[in-house]
């Protein structure tokens, strides 16, 4: 048998409408529950079921907030504009390759040379391809 | 205290007087002009502690008018050798406290001495001038002083470096030695240049005018080009004498020095792929190309303020010293005229003097017409900048950005001027002349014969078009080879950079010969 747990409370009147409410009017829960559960397993285990479903549900928000706050806009918006020209497969391949490589140690050359490439990817309109690269050693 | 005690007690006396010049008084006044004493000047210029001076204890040897009873040590002028970043310098600077800085015989002696050491050792010599003119009382011995002071000047010319700062009076025939060095410095308000004072100028013609207005800086670095540089304030043109210096070498032997830089050689600005306007009569900024290819944006201009038409300076490019010659389309739409040709061509005989690279940025239309050009012989002062350019063997790297037409395109360091590299913006036109006149010249008798202004209009417009087609692009003197390549203007700074680095270790040769009869 259950007993009320907290004191001084008209736990009677709470219990008979919850019981009302789950349509377990008439029937005695306890009784019930301690048939089908005799030694609180499944509560336990619904319980802490719903506590660490919280805390994921909780943990998946806060990092989708991390993401969003710490995306660049201008890379979304840029993005958003190229999906609209049909070309999201191509620049998501790209945006994917410098996170990628942004995220490993890189030089100064290294990131100077992606951007140039990006740069040169995405311009709507042609340039004249140069080296950029002086050779010449005296 | 022994002898030998005594003896440096007394060497350090000497100094000390000889430093105090013509005494704290006439320091004093030369403070209260907003001046600076001369070893003040030389203080601020050279390296601390690096001064070394010479003949301290020199004095006149005049008996005239009572000068045997006046004596100062050093006679007027502070002489020495010193480094500015390091780089040994020659140093003259006068002192206007010492006999109104007046040139005596003697004074002559100890500058034509550190000329002489100059030479020999091959570093820049440096002129602070504050002068009253020649010491009458030394009659003749001060004007020999001037000729061989002049005669210095002129053997050193395009071997050392000559620097004069005028900070102070500059009068008579002491005007001459600026005049001969390769860039002078004034300052404002309290320096003039003048062969003849206002007094003289009164008596003679009845123009009433003063010192500022005859001869100041404001005259000399807008009205008659002496002047190079115009600055504020003594600081403002001691700064500019070491920044000058840092853009040119030690002598004629060796080459400019050599500026790190993180500005990449290969840094595009895409600006410069939409400077130039649709309308072929709209100008833009030349100083905008200038500052997007040079390193850092820094670039030193020459005569800021005369011949605006034409921009010369100095500037690095991956680290090496440049001379920039461009026409200034938003001044006159960049026309040459007698001003900017003779502007120009000195500027370019002194980077081939002293091996420092050219780079031209060429948007012309032609030459300025009319009778006030003709009449003031545009076409010697043309042919100076056209000899200049064909002279030069130093590199020379040209880009046309738009117009380039007829004998200006010629002068422009065309290829034919032995260009060695000749690069051009898509935007080019070079051409003999632009559309409109020719088509007014080659189809007049066609188009008079049309009535109908609307008619007369259409096909002038079609014959414009045929020309522009046919002629006003680069491709027409690139398929002639006239240009190496047509370049995107973005690009402007890597081809540039490359092209002189290519030309680093170029050896040209001009015939032998006493000298040059250049049109002057």
């Amino acid at each position: 048998m259950f007993e009320p747990l907290i004191t001084g409370l008209p736990m009677n009147g709470v219990v008979d409408k919850l019981a009302e409410a789950m349509n377990l009017a008439g029937k005695d829960v306890n009784a019930e529950m301690m048939l089908k559960d005799p030694h609180g397993i499944i509560m336990t285990i619904t319980s802490v079921t719903v506590v660490f479903l919280a805390l994921f549900i909780l943990y998946l928000s806060y990092s989708l907030i991390g993401k969003i706050v710490n995306t660049d806009c201008s890379r979304i918006c840029w993005r958003l504009g190229r999906k609209k020209a049909g070309k999201a497969a191509k620049e998501e391949e790209i945006a994917a390759a410098i996170s990628l490589a942004l995220k490993e140690e890189t030089s100064g050359e290294v990131q100077a040379a992606i951007a140039m490439a990006l740069e040169q990817e995405l311009d709507e309109y042609p340039h004249d391809q140069e080296s950029y690269i002086i050779t010449i050693k005296r | 205290m022994n002898i030998q005690q005594e003896k440096i007690k007394e060497l350090v006396e000497r100094r000390a007087v000889a430093k105090m010049g013509g005494g704290q008084k006439r320091i004093d006044a030369q403070h209260s002009k907003g001046k600076h004493t001369a070893r003040e000047r030389i203080a601020m210029l050279l390296d601390e502690g690096s001064f070394e001076e010479y003949d301290m204890f020199v004095r006149h040897r005049c008996t005239n008018f009572g000068m045997d009873k006046q004596h100062f040590d050093g006679d007027g002028v502070v002489t020495g050798q010193g480094t500015i970043d390091g780089r040994i310098v020659y140093v003259f600077a006068q002192d206007f406290t010492v006999s109104g800085g007046s040139l005596s015989e003697t004074m002559a002696q100890k500058i034509c001495k550190v000329m002489d050491m100059a030479v020999k050792n091959g570093a820049p010599c440096i002129g602070l001038n504050d002068s009253g003119g020649a010491r009458i009382q030394e009659g003749i011995c001060a004007l020999a002083g001037f000729g061989e002071i002049f005669q210095r000047n002129i053997m050193s010319s395009g071997v050392i470096p000559q620097i004069s700062g005028i900070f102070g009076p500059c009068a008579g025939g002491a005007v001459y030695s600026p005049a001969l060095t390769d860039f002078n410095i004034m300052i404002k308000d309290t320096s003039y240049m003048f062969l003849t004072g206002p007094g003289v100028v009164k008596t003679v013609t009845g123009e009433v005018v003063t010192q500022e207005e005859l001869g100041g800086a404001s005259v000399h670095s807008t009205k008659s080009g002496v002047a190079h540089f115009a600055a504020e304030n003594e600081e403002e043109g001691i700064r500019i004498i070491k920044e000058l210096l840092s853009f040119i070498p030690q002598n004629n032997r060796e080459k400019a020095p050599f500026k790190p830089t993180q500005d990449s050689p290969g840094r595009t600005d895409d600006f410069l792929n939409e400077i130039i306007p649709d309308h072929p009569n709209k100008p833009y900024d030349m100083y905008q190309v200038i500052g997007s290819i040079v390193d850092d944006g820094a670039f030193l201009e020459v005569h800021r303020s005369w011949a605006k038409n034409i921009i010369i300076g100095f500037a690095h490019m991956n680290g090496r010293s440049v001379g920039i010659v461009a026409n200034q389309p938003k001044i006159l739409a960049g026309v040459l005229d007698i001003n900017a040709s003779r502007k120009a061509a000195r500027f370019v005989r002194f980077c081939d003097a002293f091996n420092i690279p050219l780079v031209t940025l060429v948007d012309v239309p032609g030459f300025l017409c009319g009778t006030q050009q003709e009449y003031g012989g545009i076409i010697v002062h043309g042919a100076k900048l056209l000899y200049a350019y064909g002279e030069a063997t130093v590199p020379k790297v040209t880009v046309t950005l738009r117009k380039s037409y007829g004998g200006s395109h010629i002068v422009m360091s065309c290829k034919q001027l032995r260009g060695d590299i000749n690069y051009a913006w898509p935007s080019a036109n070079i051409a003999v002349m632009g559309a409109e006149g020719a088509v007014e010249i080659l189809y007049s008798k066609e188009l008079k014969t049309i009535a109908d202004p609307e008619e007369r209009a259409r096909i002038a417009e079609e014959k414009k078009k045929e020309y522009n087609d046919l002629f006003c692009n680069p491709y027409s003197a690139a398929s002639y080879g006239y240009i190496d390549d047509v370049i995107e203007p973005r690009n402007t700074r890597f081809r540039v950079i490359r092209a002189l680095e290519q030309l680093a270790d170029k050896k040209q040769e001009n015939p032998v010969r006493k000298h040059d009869n250049l049109p002057l």
